[in-house]
């Protein structure tokens, strides 16, 4: 679809727009928000849920969160105990609504779909797909351009080669297509 | 936000008649012609393991038959294992299925890597006739190569000062048949019995293995599992099959995503995209609303027309023409760009930077499963050729959007 | 409602969670914020060191009002349903998952991301379900309890979020 024709209004009693850009549902459960960054131009929408209070958690530019998605990070256990990790969400990424991201990095230019579940500790690199409900078990890396799914989550595909181009379109169409009305 | 990227929706003709959509197709600057997978060789430049992402060469790729040692995978449910202390000793274990290496007959070890794999008993047997048969593959080459030199008899008498002599006894020795030096196999007399418990005694499934895991480690037997290491990825440069040039090529690294080389068909061809959902009603005539962009960095002048095949159907709009201005990175960032909403005519009813929105009416008569609406695209555009007066030549192709059901 | 909430002093249980009726939490165990435990048909009892995550669902539907009671080192991860009989020690149930009603969860069980196990009846030690179609095996090992991850929520939490007070409780 063109996003880039389609306009989404914003109330702006839900939403609203930080000197970044980011557009942010206001009631959206952000605990320890001054762990988190967030590079700018990104949409949360309603009733995400981010969780800096454990760690920080580092997101780039043209974000879109969707709804209901759940985003902390994640720990790893060593000999001498646990250490929670930051988490580090490249740019342009889209997550589609009613995920949970446990992820210990999750690349830009990246598609997941509705209701998948990455787990803990893994990494998933650049230009990906996640597709709906994958279930990515914790401590699995996935290279560059794979398409992910199934439960437990395998690489099932590739990407077309200019991933990078589409998806960075998208998100910043999207961005753009979310206004918050006056 | 639901139909983000519906990609296969709208398919274009490559020059190898393959339809393919846009995003996985690409341009040959050369020879001026769309390229789509079927039509372009590939070669493998790049051996790694998808999981600690290292750069494995060919070689070794090969002695280490296309395996990571560091990396294992649990032969129950094939998810990643990963290595945890106790005490000393490490072992390994699997976070879906909770499989151990405590369960497979290795149950610790000191490095988290190199782990024992399963061995074929016939191993030493195989490696044996398989050097005795490369013995015999010289021997038949000497034999062929008999007929190309002259004759060998006058070896015998000159001296080894050259070293022709030891020349000569070599080739003298690859002529002869060599002896099998490898163990003989006596056919079995004495069958094992075949009793009825085979088929009556119950068989808990439970403790057996899976089809898929039984597929992934043949060496198991139904029962012993150890951690299997996890099968490497290769990494693909296509190349046009007429010209042989690179269409499409990754920087080294195996999680780079730069390209070196990158002619992607949606940088030289105007994109199409559907720009609603389309309901199609039997009988009467239906908007279908779709968006041409421009995503080149030169101005592309574009012409599209209805291509009333027997199955598709029938577009009743007549010739569209239209000029798009190249894409910008810079004019992202307006969000009130110039974008005028007053249609120019019954056709072209929204330009917004690089694209137009464009109603075709469609004359719908049958129920169908899956209405085809077919297009003919004409282009124009300087950077199609790597001549610049080329350039200046119209290219066409056909292009197929998938409507849905009517 | 929060007069029948009992806290261990050395638990540590967000204000932001939704705790209903009568529930008892043991020593070192430690709540999420948006957890929901609600003791709606009888009681619910946790144990010491367990660990009960966002948006985590613990709900006691017994029909004769039993209470539910839940042993030590347990692991509720993010979403997961949990309505069982009674619940044993060191079990982990997955993201997501969904354990129904009359389902009796033993010792070491490990439940699987969005695995369900509805049947009534004993789930055997060390039971490990998995998969898209809700495997079964039995492990070797137990799985690993969230005790070194307790540590570091309980160091950090106190300093994000308000708890819930300690009652001076005889359990």
């Amino acid at each position: 679809m063109d996003e880039g024709l389609v306009v989404v209004k914003l109330s702006p009693d839900e939403y609203t727009q930080t000197n970044s850009g980011n557009k942010i549902f206001k009631n959206a459960s952000i605990f320890g928000s001054q762990n988190i960054i967030i590079h700018g131009k990104s949409i949360l929408m309603r009733d995400c849920m981010l969780r800096g209070d454990l760690t920080g958690i580092r997101m780039g530019k043209f974000c879109f969160i969707g709804e209901r998605t759940l985003i902390r990070a994640s720990h790893r256990k060593f000999s001498k105990g646990a250490t929670m990790f930051p988490m580090h969400v490249g740019d342009c990424v889209i997550v589609e609504e009613d995920c949970v991201l446990v992820a210990a990095q999750i690349g830009s230019y990246t598609h997941i779909g509705k209701g998948a579940i990455v787990g803990r500790s893994s990494i998933i690199k650049e230009c990906c797909k996640v597709e709906a409900g994958a279930v990515i078990p914790s401590d699995s890396t996935f290279p560059p351009f794979s398409v992910i799914a199934g439960n437990p989550a395998r690489v099932v595909g590739r990407v077309p080669e200019c991933t990078q181009e589409l998806i960075s379109q998208a998100a910043k169409e999207l961005y753009e297509s979310y206004v918050i009305q006056r | 936000m639901a139909e983000l990227l519906q990609l296969d929706r709208i398919l274009y003709e490559c020059s190898c008649s393959e339809w393919a959509p846009l995003c996985r197709l690409f341009y040959c600057r050369h020879c001026s012609i769309l390229r789509c997978h079927s039509c372009t060789a590939n070669e493998i430049d790049c051996t790694f393991c998808g999981t600690c992402l290292e750069n494995v060469a060919v070689g070794e790729a090969r002695t280490r038959k296309n395996r990571c040692v560091n990396c294992y995978q649990c032969p129950i449910c094939c998810s990643t294992l990963s290595a945890h202390n106790s005490g000393e000793a490490i072992f390994l274990s699997c976070s879906t299925c909770k499989w151990s290496t405590f369960e497979s007959d290795i149950q610790q070890q000191a490095t988290a890597g190199n782990w024992k794999i399963l061995e074929n008993p016939h191993e030493e047997e195989l490696s044996c006739v398989l050097d005795q048969m490369k013995q015999y593959e010289l021997n038949e080459k000497a034999q062929r190569d008999i007929l190309k030199r002259r004759s060998n008899v006058v070896g015998s008498r000159l001296t080894d000062r050259f070293g022709l002599q030891q020349m000569y006894q070599k080739r003298k020795q690859a002529l002869e048949r060599p002896t099998w030096l490898a163990p003989e196999k006596e056919p079995i007399t004495v069958l094992d019995e075949l009793y009825d418990s085979h088929f009556t005694s119950i068989v808990d499934l439970s403790k057996s293995l899976s089809l898929e895991s039984r597929i992934m480690q043949p060496l198991s037997r139904g029962s012993e599992c150890r951690p299997i290491r996890m099968p490497l990825k290769g990494r693909r440069v296509l190349r046009c099959t007429q010209c042989t040039h690179n269409l499409s090529k990754l920087e080294y690294s195996p999680s780079s995503i730069v390209f070196k080389i990158q002619y992607f068909a949606r940088t030289y061809v105007p994109e199409i995209r559907l720009w609603q959902e389309t309901k199609l009603a039997e009988g009467g005539i239906c908007p279908v609303f779709i968006s041409v962009v421009n995503e080149s960095v030169a101005k592309a002048d574009v012409v599209l027309l209805a291509n009333n095949d027997d199955s598709s159907l029938e577009c009743e709009t007549p010739v569209v023409e239209f000029s798009l201005p190249p894409h910008d990175e810079n004019s992202d960032n307006l969000s009130h760009s110039i974008s005028s909403l007053t249609p120019e005519d019954d056709t072209i009813i929204l330009r917004k930077r690089n694209r137009v929105g464009l109603k075709l009416c469609v004359k719908v008569d049958e129920v169908r499963e899956m209405n085809i609406l077919s297009l003919i695209l004409k282009w124009k555009n300087e950077l199609t050729s790597m001549t610049s007066d080329k350039g200046q030549e119209w290219r066409e192709t056909r292009v197929k959007v998938l409507l849905g059901k009517s | 409602m929060d007069a029948e909430l009992q806290v261990h002093p050395r638990a540590v249980v967000c204000n932001e969670s939704i705790i209903t009726g009568s529930v008892t939490i043991g020593a070192d165990s430690v709540v999420h914020p948006k957890a929901i435990i609600r003791a709606t048909k009888g009681p619910i009892v946790i144990g010491e060191r367990n660990l009960i995550e966002e948006t985590a669902l613990i709900e006691n539907t017994n029909e004769d009002g039993a209470p539910l009671v839940i042993g030590d080192d347990n692991y509720v991860e993010i979403g997961a349903v949990v309505r069982a009989r009674s619940i044993g020690s060191r079990n982990v149930f997955g993201i997501q998952c969904v354990v129904g009603a009359e389902v009796i969860v033993t010792d070491a069980c490990s439940i699987g991301v969005r695995c369900s196990v509805l049947k009534r009846g004993d789930l055997a030690p060390r039971t490990c379900v998995y998969g898209e179609h809700n495997q079964r095996r039995t492990a070797a090992i137990d799985p690993e309890p969230p005790t070194s991850l307790l540590e570091v929520l309980r160091k950090v939490f106190p300093s994000y979020h308000h708890l819930k007070k300690a009652t001076v409780s005889s359990a």
